[in-house]
């Protein structure tokens, strides 16, 4: 061992190297693994670049409901961002979020 | 990521094209979100598979002219000190025998690895015919599984975005260890059967 460290720094670095990184992103993959199997985590918090279309095929809801619920449904717009539609109407992110999960917990509550 | 619904075809061409050239970009979640956006209506998969397939093509086609141009530069520099060289004749003689492999796995199960096999499969001199064929090949294969997993999980992409690319960086960084380890592993045993007894 003690020959190849003479012979071989760089060599012996390089391996070690790759070695905590294969580790590195393995325990990565693992903790995502679990995170994202957990049901609570799979309704996606609501991010700029999704459509109406996207939001109701992630939460599982009708499209219409998601229109409602956003306010949209005299647009005849079809594939506009949730960054568009807040724009449009002046609300924030957040505020489509909470309306939509007190739309969902009302729907669960049913 | 808005991007994609308002330009989708056109930006993922773009993206996967830059990917084959070692540019940071986030192609493989960009996928994930074409094949979200086939699922919930909001892009064609003609348009989506199509185009992000011919960006892949044309990078990696990019990639290997620019190996082959910079190659014979690289080697009249290396041929200078002789345990440089050695090493590059080494590496010649690896891609040439496991080329195709090489490039049809580098497509898609170590694909960070990807543009860098480009490269050094220009530089080396490879058949370009056989470079084609197994990145075309690899490459078809890498578009249907990101774009079909994107499809498929359409209703949790971030999370899968997450999960894959630290599964892609654990396959490539997992491979490059199996290889410096195999290296090492020669190099100690030719060190022992140097040593005098």
């Amino acid at each position: 061992m003690l020959a190849l460290w003479r012979s071989h720094k760089l060599l012996l670095i390089a391996f070690m190297l790759a070695a905590v990184l294969t580790i590195g992103f393995g325990v990565r993959m693992l903790l995502f693994s679990v995170y994202w199997s957990d049901p609570d985590h799979q309704n996606q918090p609501l991010e700029s670049w999704m459509t109406p279309r996207y939001v109701a095929l992630s939460y599982k809801i009708e499209r219409d409901d998601v229109r409602k619920i956003f306010g949209i449904e005299q647009s005849p717009e079809t594939r506009m961002t949730l960054q568009s539609i807040a724009k449009l109407q002046g609300v924030t992110l957040e505020a489509m979020q909470s309306q939509l999960d007190a739309f969902v917990v009302d729907r669960l509550s049913k | 990521m808005s991007l994609v619904v308002d330009y989708g075809g056109a930006l993922l061409l773009i993206v996967t094209f830059l990917s084959c050239l070692a540019a940071p970009v986030p192609s493989s979640l960009l996928m994930l979100t074409g094949g979200g956006f086939v699922a919930s209506g909001d892009l064609t998969l003609i348009n989506a598979a199509s185009a992000a397939y011919f960006g892949a093509i044309l990078g990696d086609q990019t990639g290997f002219q620019i190996g082959r141009r910079a190659g014979p530069l690289i080697e009249s520099k290396l041929a200078k000190a002789p345990k440089r060289a050695a090493l590059q004749h080494k590496a010649t003689g690896f891609i040439e025998h496991y080329g195709g492999a090489g490039v049809f796995l580098s497509r898609w199960l170590f694909s960070p690895l990807g543009p860098y096999v480009n490269f050094a499969a220009g530089a080396a001199g490879l058949n370009w015919i056989r470079f084609t064929v197994w990145a075309s090949i690899g490459e078809s294969v890498w578009v249907t599984i990101y774009i079909g997993l994107g499809f498929v999980f359409a209703d949790r992409i971030t999370g899968l975005a997450d999960i894959l690319s630290n599964a892609s960086g654990f396959l490539a960084a997992g491979i490059v260890t199996v290889g410096l380890g195999f290296w090492l592993h020669m190099a100690a045993k030719q060190a022992k059967s140097r040593k005098p007894h």
